[in-house]
């Protein structure tokens, strides 16, 4: 294979693998933006604990892959809804910036926790694969970046068919539309906000178990990649899942492709030039939906 | 009324922690401040310069103290923010600290030289950037090697011990990063040595895989990095992820570094030497008590001390010596420090030249194969 034919497809493979994670993240974003109108600035701090809590639990040696999984996301399910009953449902009521501003109290509360426990010191994160490498035509790839992307495109799809072919992921869609509207049918809005508060954390907590091994662990794990997921997010549209998809690739992309082919010092300019430049001239994004077409 | 009760309890705790005295002094005790990075991106080396001063307080207090007091080191954090940093000395400077150590960090160091100056503190400081020096306050001294030794000892590297001919150069997109890489593409130019290719990173950079593989096209026989530890670790990393072990890697810094070394597997350090502050224990040349400060330290931590910690520990115990000497009298220390010839620490010797660097060796090492060890292929030295 050429070799700038090979270091393209390098470039690429990387971009979607960043891209991946970033999808997941701007998709947490987006879930809880759809479902409750909050836009939850603790997300980097989120996907920090599921790195966290997944590499403590492999630090202790005491459990298998599958456990490690199992516990981590069940942390952040536990997480998610101490969340919203005591930062989400005490706030619902007050102005939308008084719950935003709640997030980011949460995220700096949940950054300081993690200090404390974890310590300062990055980690190495756990894969199920491990770390071998694997070499295609020339192009080598960790086992590790083959395992994120897939896991990504099949909790999307995953994500995709609870929101159109399931009952909970219906009410979800009607409670996004009008909370008040589907209270008066019936639907128990209480419950269906709990668990998307609890899958918001959950898609967090797998970023993070999926950028860890990638990407290493420490409390600051989350800080620069969250704002990339917003970028993700902007760019997609917001509240468009599909949007959050397209968002994180043309994200992650942008980021190694500009580094590689024009400059390293100035990959996040481009990066963020390309979000304001959404931001002025398409706000809604790729894929994002007025008001009366939500849900 | 629940709110209002609730607002006026936040109100009063913010209340009690603005107007909290500094931490009770009792007469029998010298404190002795730090401004260090303990939290946030620098924390990998600020927790062993902490951990060096706390071992440091242990055995000056052990060995009976100061003069019949004890010494206390009072630490300050300041995070990766040069603002923080500079608020961090001042907290420690209106408390009367007879001496203040500051951060291994450049930028926090040049950011805080002002008010070191208007204050008339001296203070000890590990970031390497000449220009630090360049500035001339009486009142700074210097525990590690600056960053031009470190690039010549890059240099001597590539030239004399790789044998490479083609070099690429990544470095942190920050003060100490370029101005580390300036200087040594200066000295390879004065070797007749190529420099095909420059790459730069940001602190926390998730994707090196651009620059490596730029480097991979650049056609270089052996990289040099200048990238703090995470950085580092990750880089290494990928490289191996990437097919590039067949590139030498010298690693500038952190190749000794534990903190660094428990991010990378055995085989990510396939041929990859390293520029390090400080090869403690057996190997170094004061072999017998270094070797009980690394037998100290890891009981007492945990972990294996890396340069941070045997600077700030060496630090600590000259400043207990001249406190010792001449007493908590800031003009004094100064004197003392200035002055200062040949003291032997757990590091190597310390001899203040004048323009405050006290520490004047580096070490070119190589990991013993089958291990994350290092040994000493060569020292390299300035010409104080």
């Amino acid at each position: 294979m050429d070799a700038a034919f090979q270091q393209l497809m390098q470039l690429l493979l990387n971009g979607i693998a960043v891209g991946c994670i970033y999808a997941i993240m701007a998709i947490s974003v987006q879930l809880a933006y759809e479902t409750t109108g909050v836009v939850n600035f603790a997300t980097g701090q989120l996907v920090m604990i599921g790195a966290v809590v997944g590499a403590s639990f492999a630090l202790s040696g005491r459990l298998g892959v599958g456990e490690i999984y199992v516990m981590t996301l069940a942390s952040m399910v536990a997480i998610g809804l101490v969340f919203a009953v005591t930062v989400y449902w005490p706030l619902q009521s007050r102005s939308i910036s008084t719950v935003v501003i709640g997030t980011i109290a949460v995220g700096i509360f949940l950054q300081n926790i993690a200090l404390i426990f974890f310590g300062p010191l990055p980690a190495k994160g756990f894969s199920p694969v491990g770390d071998s490498v694997l070499n295609i035509l020339g192009v080598v790839v960790p086992a590790h970046t083959l395992f994120a992307s897939a896991a990504t495109f099949i909790l999307i799809g995953g994500l995709y068919c609870l929101l159109h072919y399931t009952s909970i992921g219906i009410q979800m869609r009607a409670i996004a539309q009008d909370v008040e509207v589907a209270r008066l049918m019936g639907i128990r809005t209480t419950l269906v906000l709990a668990f998307t508060w609890a899958l918001t954390w959950v898609f967090a907590g797998i970023g993070g178990l999926l950028l860890a091994p990638l990407w290493l662990v420490d409390v600051d794990v989350g800080d620069s990649v969250a704002l990339k997921a917003f970028a993700a997010a902007i760019i997609g549209g917001f509240g468009s899942i599909p949007g959050a998809i397209v968002g994180g690739l043309l994200v992650g992309l942008n980021e190694t492709l500009s580094a590689a082919y024009i400059s390293t010092k100035y990959k996040d300019v481009l990066v963020f030039g390309l979000m304001i430049a959404f931001l002025l001239f398409k706000p809604r994004g790729i894929f994002g939906e007025s008001v009366n077409e939500r849900g | 009324m629940g709110a209002r009760l609730g607002g006026i309890l936040v109100l009063g705790a913010l209340l009690a922690m603005a107007l909290q005295a500094p931490a009770a002094r009792a007469d029998d005790e010298i404190v002795i401040g730090a401004a260090l990075p303990i939290t946030g991106p620098f924390a990998g080396s600020g927790l062993q310069t902490y951990q060096g001063l706390q071992l440091a307080e242990h055995d000056i207090n052990a060995a009976g103290g100061i003069n019949g007091k004890k010494i206390r080191f009072q630490v300050e954090d300041t995070q990766a923010s040069n603002s923080v940093a500079i608020n961090a000395f001042l907290k420690l400077e209106r408390q009367n600290a007879p001496f203040i150590f500051l951060s291994s960090f450049t930028v926090q160091n040049l950011a805080t030289e002002p008010e070191v100056r208007k204050a008339k503190v001296p203070v000890m400081y590990a970031g390497g950037g000449v220009a630090i020096a360049e500035r001339k306050n009486p009142y700074m001294f210097r525990i590690r090697a600056n960053d031009r030794l470190r690039a010549a000892a890059a240099a001597e590297s590539v030239i004399s011990v790789l044998k490479k001919k083609k070099v690429a150069i990544i470095n942190v997109q920050d003060q100490y990063g370029t101005a580390a890489a300036e200087q040594l593409k200066k000295d390879l130019a004065a070797a007749g040595i190529a420099v095909v290719a420059v790459e730069t990173h940001g602190i926390r950079d998730t994707d090196f895989a651009p620059q490596l593989l730029n480097i991979k096209n650049s056609g270089a026989e052996a990289i040099v990095a200048f990238a703090y530890i995470r950085d580092a670790g990750l880089m290494i990393k990928q490289r191996r992820s990437l097919g590039l072990t067949n590139i030498a890697f010298v690693s500038v810094s952190s190749v000794n570094e534990d903190s660094m070394l428990e991010l990378v597997t055995l085989p990510d350090l396939e041929n990859i030497i390293g520029v390090a502050d400080a090869v403690l224990g057996q190997a170094n040349p004061n072999g017998p008590r270094s070797v009980q400060f690394v037998k100290d330290f890891i009981e007492r931590f945990k972990v294996p001390p890396d340069g941070f910690g045997s600077v700030y520990y060496d630090g600590a115990m000259i400043v207990a010596e001249a406190l010792k000497k001449v007493g908590p009298d800031r003009e004094k220390i100064r004197e003392y420090l200035a002055g200062l010839k040949d003291y032997q620490g757990v590091t190597g010797s310390f001899s203040t030249a004048a323009n405050g660097d006290m520490l004047h060796r580096l070490s070119i090492v190589e990991y013993i194969p089958g291990t994350k060890d290092v040994r000493v292929i060569k020292d390299v030295f300035d010409n104080k």
